[in-house]
């Protein structure tokens, strides 16, 4: 499930330029799938080291090493936590929408499918499809999702292996399936409004892989795949 | 009084004498410290004497990214682009009028020129300053 859209994705490569006075670990911090990475010199005086976004010769934003390394240590929330996520960490997930990061956990996974849960909630109607891989996991985050179907008009699915007998929530569709078992994945379609977006990450053997998205064509791709899940 | 306040109307001496001219001249002269009393012209003076040769994309990229260690965000295009027609109009034009770098409008190129030790190190001590 989801190769292709993660092949389309693969294929679209980014550029990071890292600014610094010396060696950084970025590219151990960050192991990326579908991004170059270069080294440019900077002084040692002056603010601080940072890294530069391209796709191809496009600039897409910069943002201060120190700053990036909040994406590896994401802010926790409590589950029933929907207020907004900061305005800082929502600029991170756009700068870096597309690129297809090598080793998520699942801290990571949970902080951006909250990203996405945020944006549902705000939107209030369209279609939320998650897998959290076993329904068990859907336990833990069993607050949410009554609060989401609770005040809104959304459509939710929610997908995974059938080991656990979720409770009946109106408003939400259980797809117990073994197909989407190996991805943790997530579509929001919030219908006429711009704001579909998506997050596919693969299970690999202590790690995920994958990638979060706000382009409509890729959001839209994911979602096709979920629909297909009896 | 250096050798640049005998050529007002020009750029200053002729290249083959900058190199005689000692700290005293550029360290002396009005036009020095005018084109140093703006931040972002301290910052790309600096990082063109770090590097040797840059251009205007890098130094708008650079100061773009400077603002975002300062500002602990993402700072985006929009920054980028202010800071880009301002280093084409404004703080290139100025500081190689002044001979502290070259700048090549066509291609974009900027090069350092030879200053005196005295002088980079104010502008290395003027962008430590702003160090956090």
């Amino acid at each position: 499930m989801f190769e292709t859209v993660v092949e389309t994705v693969e294929r679209r490569r980014k550029r990071f330029v890292v600014y610094a006075d010396g060696e950084t670990d970025l590219e151990e911090q960050f192991a990326t799938r579908n991004v170059d990475v270069e080294h440019r010199p900077l002084g040692s005086r002056g603010p601080g080291s940072f890294l530069a976004i391209f796709e191809g010769e496009q600039f897409r934003g910069a943002v201060g090493l120190d700053t990036l390394e909040t994406l590896l240590a994401p802010p926790v929330r409590r589950p029933g936590d929907l207020d907004d996520l900061s305005p800082g960490y929502r600029a991170l997930f756009e700068v870096l929408d597309g690129t297809v990061f090598a080793t998520l956990d699942r801290r990571q996974l949970l902080a951006t499918t909250r990203e996405i849960e945020d944006r549902a909630l705000r939107v209030g109607n369209g279609t939320l499809r998650v897998s959290f891989q076993e329904l068990s996991v859907f336990e833990s985050q069993e607050p949410v999702y009554r609060r989401l179907a609770g005040e809104t008009d959304l459509e939710i699915h929610v997908y995974g292996r059938g080991d656990w007998e979720p409770p009946a929530i109106e408003g939400v569709t259980y797809h117990a399936s073994e197909v989407l078992t190996p991805s943790w994945a997530v579509a929001f379609d919030g219908g006429s409004e711009q704001a579909d977006c998506a997050l596919v990450a693969r299970e690999r053997s202590d790690h995920y892989e994958g990638f979060w998205t706000y382009d409509d064509d890729l959001a839209v791709s994911v979602e096709a795949e979920f629909a297909s899940v009896p | 009084m250096g050798e640049k306040d005998k050529h007002p109307e020009g750029k200053g001496p002729p290249p083959g004498d900058r190199g005689t001219e000692g700290a005293s001249g550029v360290l002396g002269s009005d036009r020095f410290y005018r084109a140093m009393a703006a931040e972002p012209r301290r910052r790309v003076l600096y990082h063109v004497l770090e590097t040797d040769r840059s251009t205007l994309e890098e130094l708008a990229t650079v100061l773009t990214g400077w603002d975002a260690v300062e500002s602990s965000r993402v700072e985006s295009t929009d920054v980028r682009d202010q800071w880009k027609m301002e280093l084409r109009h404004v703080h290139l034009p100025h500081l190689a009028d002044v001979e502290l770098l070259e700048y090549d409008q066509e291609t974009g190129v900027v090069e350092a020129t030879d200053l005196d030790p005295g002088v980079r190190d104010l502008v290395t001590d003027s962008v430590a300053a702003s160090e956090h």
